[in-house]
């Protein structure tokens, strides 16, 4: 008896989505988070009206496992992928489930933003650099400073065990010569604590509880603006980033919109709201937001998306090693 | 209705024997006690009756319908039987009326004789004015009488009881069995009663089956079981009075009336406890004479109300017990003589 | 009503129940080993070897046990304290109390230890007012096992309480006041009478409660992490953050070892509950009842400081959070602004959408799971004590097993359509709610479990003599003796889904989240003003709830809501 009430009740939910639609239906997958992601499908679905978004939006580690999970029974959902970082790009081309796309728009970019074979293109440049807490007795400048005595057991940074950003950030000045695997070596004795993620990192410094944090631009410039007690600053020798890359499914049901859907985040229009939205566009002609300064000051250190793929369980574990957890 | 037999029941638990070869025959409309000591195997065995337990071995049948055997077991939501329980098992949840219903819906009986059924039920038993109480505002005794209304209400022609009176003090209890016994005769079904008490199963049944240790001992009226008793134990198990251990002779063989000429003969040569036949006196046998009989002392006198247990001390060094009106001085001699005394069989284990 | 016989009821019940298990329990679990085992062809380096070689395992294993059995110990001493003094005594405002404790179930966990941190941080608002506040980046007690442990024993202390009150309530006066004329105090009384007697509930509890503690995430996650302390549900995050394709084989194998580990306890749970089970159910008797006398009011400032710790201070710190323009701005007449719930409630659609789904996945799991689990408990009741034991261990895995780990078991199992109805089951709210089913299956068996290890065998024969079938006597009988038991079942399902976040994190998909997806999200990507502001909404929708049901109770049997009297 609950077996059939079970069936019924699977079959009657199930339909639902399975409703025609005239339009055509574009899956995304994103990492960004709600409010942007909302603003970014309501723009586009204006821009191109005959085509609907269906988007699902979780942190990047969730959605990785979720695709992967999905990847394994052999079933491709998204059409689109708007994730935070190239490493998992680059692990996903590496596995031959991106579809490469040659966009027009690709000129406007410098090459580093994008793989040359056209399997993503970053959208955006977010860079990880420092914030303080307004009441906090030092202001930091560089990576450098916050070795020293003053910062001690007041640092907190979100753990690259956890979030692919970090990650990358770690990746970058683990590779910068004047800072290397020294320079976290320092922290961990300076008595530097490692957060789940960014937004862990911003509930600490706006509450006190750590004064002085690593984090995204974005996420500090913003909050500051809204009147939070806090202060970004990029740090000399230089900041990571990550790209917020846009990639197409190998597997993908509908090729064309993905490809209207790239073209879109690319174009002038798409960068101009990523602007509005309070990111340094990857665009070079396309301004800065609110509370940056201007391109040129802000100092990018390179970056090696492939071999940062290949050194990430060494990554990992060194860093495991050195802070434990 | 319809005979009840037990035929060669045996049942073990994880190797223990509970029952060991019961037959037993229980005529319609009878009121039998299955009667033994705690650990005798007579729930076990009432439990067979009412489906509870399977048989290991043996068949049970009501009629011609089979009950039970090695390789049929009817449930006993199956066998319309009635059963009152220990501890009465009424259902908290349901009112008096409910509990004493719920057979006769389940049985999808109409409304009107139901309702008949009730009524007369709460008759007999005497609770008229309870019907909506629950049964967590009742007193022990109303209780036992909700649960016997219920086990009659759907007229089953075997009614189970499971040492019903087991929990209710002296008065409510003697009150308890002229209701057993008013109810028998109205209904007239046929009553198994397990009990460990002999006088309530003297006084109820009209046969007895004496277990101990899963094996029948006895299977016999009461009058028969007082008087003739088959084994010394149960002749102390029931009833009150003597077993006196008498020399091995011809005449003294075992389930017999021993004469008083005998017995006489006997109480007065020395106690040879390892050898001879075992004789029960009972205490109304016993009469005590300031002169005539056999010279005895007075070892105790415990007042009974309305009667004197004396304990006498036989020349042989054995005891005898008799009743006597009036008091006696403890030590005093006087003389007894028996009418008649009765031999029993060995014990086995 | 059906004229099959009684053996045949028996049956069908048994099949349909069998089957059930399997599909739920079973077959996820057997997915995910699948899965741990995979690639066994690479010996030592397959990833289960790996996994188990890594000394990083064994640490988080220790540290979980470590932290989930403290975290236990405090639910019990914290949850069976509540339920001895609410169920058993004359205390005042029984309903009022009750109703209180259970609702820090409602706050995400999350929620709580953040709440707790800043209570104790330097931003403060209780410390600054009072002038003791910590300075800037002082060091924070609270990241750290013992930190870990007291959270998670708050946050499961209500389902120590509801299977301990459940049971509590049929203890008979009569048994109490035997011990009373034995000359016993009233000390003795709780330790010899009363402690014994409830020790199954208090067992079950105690099971339930270590069960949730190995798998709970959020706390661990928002106060482990940080001090780099880690156990197995965060070890298994961490494997997900990484990269490849034998990401899901570690994490499969990792969830394999917490799942051995659960059944390993439920076993040790069933033994000890055999040898102790004392038919009480089904005596007619009064409950019992203490009088407090002169403790009363002691005892009542004692519930009130305990309460205000563990739901005042989290539900104001959420309140004062979700009112101000940006985090760290401290609250005064100027920078409150309802901004947060403006853009939540209009702006929003995911907000709608939530509250429908997770209200409408959490009743209906609740709903379904206790139509299921009176039966299947019945039946199982019927089995050999081992092969009870072994069944229920099995149902308790997809509960202990991390969420995330769940979802990923039914992704692999159903992102391709069903064979032969050809019906794709994936990316629908279906399939979040089979999880459900599925996770929260046991939580809706415990207490039904305990409750009819404690009926009185002779109420059901006395029905069998009567002449009813095996489904009349579990309708009539056994349903209202242990309608409290399965009710708080219920609720329990109701009251941990409708917050439920990690099972639905993997298996929503557009249009499909649920309020714990809605709130982590918004939380994890920096909008944790938003996130507050929803959390108040969900305290708000489930107080109202409860409240509701409240007006329900005087229809319902006795004790089947638990804070009604």
């Amino acid at each position: 008896m609950t077996f059939k009430n079970a069936f019924a009740l699977c079959a009657a939910l199930s339909v639902s989505p399975l409703i025609a639609n005239a339009q055509e239906t574009l899956t995304l997958y994103t990492s960004q988070p709600n409010t942007d992601a909302q603003q970014t499908v309501d723009a586009f679905e204006k821009a191109n009206p005959d085509i609907d978004v269906e988007w699902v939006r979780d942190g990047t580690t969730k959605l990785m496992t979720k695709l992967r999970a999905e990847l394994a029974s052999g079933v491709v959902k998204p059409d689109v992928l708007l994730i935070a970082d190239s490493v998992t790009m680059e692990s996903l081309a590496a596995d031959n489930y991106l579809y490469a796309y040659q966009s027009p728009a690709r000129e406007a970019y410098a090459d580093s933003l994008y793989h040359p074979e056209g399997y993503y293109y970053g959208t955006k440049i977010i860079t990880t650099g420092i914030v303080r807490h307004k009441r906090a007795p030092e202001t930091p400048k560089s990576w450098a400073d916050l070795t020293k005595p003053e910062y001690k057991g007041q640092l907190v940074m979100p753990s690259p065990l956890y979030s692919g950003a970090a990650l990358i950030h770690l990746a970058t000045l683990t590779d910068a010569p004047e800072l290397g695997w020294n320079y976290y070596e320092q922290l961990q004795a300076n008595g530097a604590m490692a957060q789940g993620g960014n937004g862990g990192v911003l509930k600490a410094v706006t509450s006190g509880s750590k004064p002085y944090g690593m984090i995204v631009d974005f996420l500090a410039i913003r909050e500051a603006a809204k009147g939070s007690p806090i202060e970004f600053t990029f740090p000399t020798e230089g900041v990571s980033m990550v790209t917020e890359p846009v990639a197409i499914m190998e597997g993908s049901k509908n090729k064309a919109a993905a490809q209207r859907f790239v073209d879109f985040l690319l174009s002038k229009d798409g960068q101009a709201l990523v602007l509005e939205q309070g990111y340094l566009p990857a665009r070079e002609d396309a301004g800065v937001p609110a509370g940056f300064p201007q391109r040129d000051a802000i100092k990018l250190l390179p970056f090696d998306a492939a071999g940062t793929l290949k050194s990430t369980d060494e990554n990992k574990s060194r860093f495991s090693d050195i802070f434990g957890g | 209705m319809a005979l009840l037999t037990l035929n060669q029941i045996n049942k073990s638990f994880n190797g223990q024997n509970a029952v060991s070869d019961l037959n037993l025959s229980i005529e319609p409309g009878a009121f039998v006690a299955l009667l033994g000591p705690s650990g005798c195997g007579k729930s076990t065995t009432l439990r067979m009756l009412a489906g509870f337990e399977k048989v290991s071995s043996g068949s049970i049948f009501h009629g011609d319908r089979c009950l039970s055997n090695a390789t049929t077991h009817v449930a006993p939501e199956n066998r319309d039987f009635g059963m009152v329980f220990q501890s009465y098992a009424l259902w908290p949840h349901m009112s008096v009326m409910e509990n004493i219903a719920y057979p006769l819906t389940i049985k999808r009986v109409d409304r009107a004789t139901k309702q008949k059924r009730i009524q007369e039920a709460l008759a007999i038993v005497q609770l008229e004015p309870y019907a909506d109480r629950s049964p967590a505002e009742l007193s022990g005794g109303q209780r036992q009488r909700v649960a016997l209304a219920r086990s009659l209400v759907t007229e089953p022609e075997v009614i189970l009881l499971d040492e019903p009176l087991a929990n209710l003090d002296r008065h409510l209890r003697a009150t308890m069995e002229e209701t057993f016994r008013t109810f028998h005769k109205r209904t007239g079904a046929t009553m198994v009663y397990v009990t460990h008490d002999q006088s309530e199963a003297m006084s109820l049944a009209d046969q007895i089956a004496v277990l101990k240790n899963g094996q029948l001992i006895q299977w016999a009226s009461p009058q028969s079981l007082y008087q003739q008793p088959r084994t010394a134990w149960l002749a102390d198990f029931i009833g009150r009075g003597s077993v006196i251990r008498m020399q091995p002779s011809d005449e003294l063989q075992p389930g017999r009336k021993v004469e008083q000429s005998l017995i006489h003969q006997q109480l007065v040569l020395p106690h040879t406890p390892s050898q001879g036949v075992d004789v029960l006196i009972r205490p109304q046998s016993v009469c005590l004479h300031p002169s005539l009989g056999i010279s005895a002392k007075v070892t105790q006198c415990i007042y009974r109300g309305g009667h004197f247990d004396v304990e006498l001390s036989l020349p042989s060094g054995q005891t005898l017990l008799a009743y006597h009106d009036t008091p006696l001085a403890v030590g005093e001699t006087l003389f007894a003589t028996v009418q008649e005394g009765w031999s029993l069989e060995p014990d086995h284990a | 009503m059906l004229t099959a016989s009684s053996d045949n009821q028996l049956r069908w019940l048994s099949i349909t129940l069998f089957g059930l298990v399997v599909a739920l329990s079973l077959l996820p679990c057997l997915r995910l080993l699948s899965e741990a085992l995979s690639h066994w062809d690479r010996g030592l380096d397959a990833p289960l070897l790996s996994i188990l070689q890594n000394p990083r395992t064994w640490v988080a294993l220790q540290n979980s046990l470590y932290t989930s059995g403290l975290g236990t110990l405090i639910s019990v001493v914290l949850g069976s304290g509540f339920a001895f003094v609410l169920t058993l005594t004359n205390i005042r405002y029984r309903a009022l109390w009750i109703f209180c404790f259970m609702l820090p179930m409602m706050i995400p966990p999350q929620v709580t230890a953040l709440s707790w941190l800043q209570l104790f941080g330097p931003a403060s608002p209780i410390l600054n007012t009072l002038g003791i506040a910590p300075a800037l980046g002082s060091p924070q007690p609270m990241y750290s096992a013992e930190g870990i442990a007291l959270l998670l024993g708050i946050q499961h202390a209500p389902l120590v309480f509801l299977a301990l009150r459940s049971q509590l309530i049929c203890l008979p006066k009569d048994l109490i006041e035997a011990a009373q004329l034995s000359g016993a105090s009233q000390w003795r009384l709780w330790i010899d009478m009363i402690v014994p007697l409830s020790r199954n509930a208090i067992f079950a509890g105690a099971a339930i409660a270590f069960v949730s503690a190995l798998g709970n995430f959020g706390i661990p996650a928002m106060l482990g992490i940080p001090a780099g302390y880690s156990v197995l549900p965060t070890l298994i995050y961490q494997q997900m953050a990484g990269f490849g394709n034998d990401v899901l084989s570690e994490v499969a194998s990792l969830s394999m070892l917490i799942a051995f580990l659960v059944l390993i306890g439920m076993l040790l749970q069933q033994w000890i509950q055999q040898r102790s089970s004392y038919s009480l159910i089904g005596h007619s008797a009064q409950p019992a009842s203490f009088r407090l006398g002169k403790w009363r009011i002691p005892t009542q400032i004692l519930l009130c400081a305990v309460l205000c710790l563990i739901l005042i201070a989290p539900l104001v710190a959420l309140v004062i959070s979700s009112v101000v323009p940006a985090l760290g701005v401290p609250l005064t007449a100027d920078t409150f602004t309802f901004a947060a719930y403006n853009e939540m409630v209009n702006n929003q659609g995911s907000t709608a959408r939530a509250f429908t789904n997770s209200l409408l996945l959490a009743s209906l799991a609740a709903l379904l799971l206790m139509i299921i689990t009176l039966p299947l408990g019945y039946r199982l009741m019927r089995l050999s004590l081992k092969a009870r034991a072994v069944i229920a261990s099995l149902i308790e895995v997809p509960y202990a097993i991390p969420g995330i780990v769940l979802a990923i078991a039914f992704i692999l199992l159903f992102s391709r359509p069903i064979p032969i109805i050809n019906v794709t089951l994936y990316g629908t709210l279906t399939l979040i709610f089979l999880a459900y089913l599925s996770c929260f299956l046991s939580v809706c068996l415990k207490p039904v479990m305990s409750a009819l290890s404690q009926l009185d065998p002779a109420l059901e024969e006395a029905a069998q003599i009567a002449g009813a079938t095996p489904i009349q006597r579990l309708i009539n009988i056994v349903l209202p003796l242990i309608s409290p038991a399965v009710f708080a079942g219920g609720l329990l399902v109701f009251l941990i889904a409708v917050n439920e976040l990690t099972v639905s994190a993997l298996l929503w998909s557009a249009g499909n989240e649920t309020l714990g997806v809605l709130i982590f999200n918004l939380d994890e990507s920096g909008d944790s003003i938003l996130a507050s502001a929803i959390s108040v909404l969900v305290v708000v929708l489930v107080a109202s709830l409860m409240a509701l049901l409240s007006l329900l109770a005087p229809r319902l049997p006795k004790g089947v809501i638990p804070w009604h009297c």
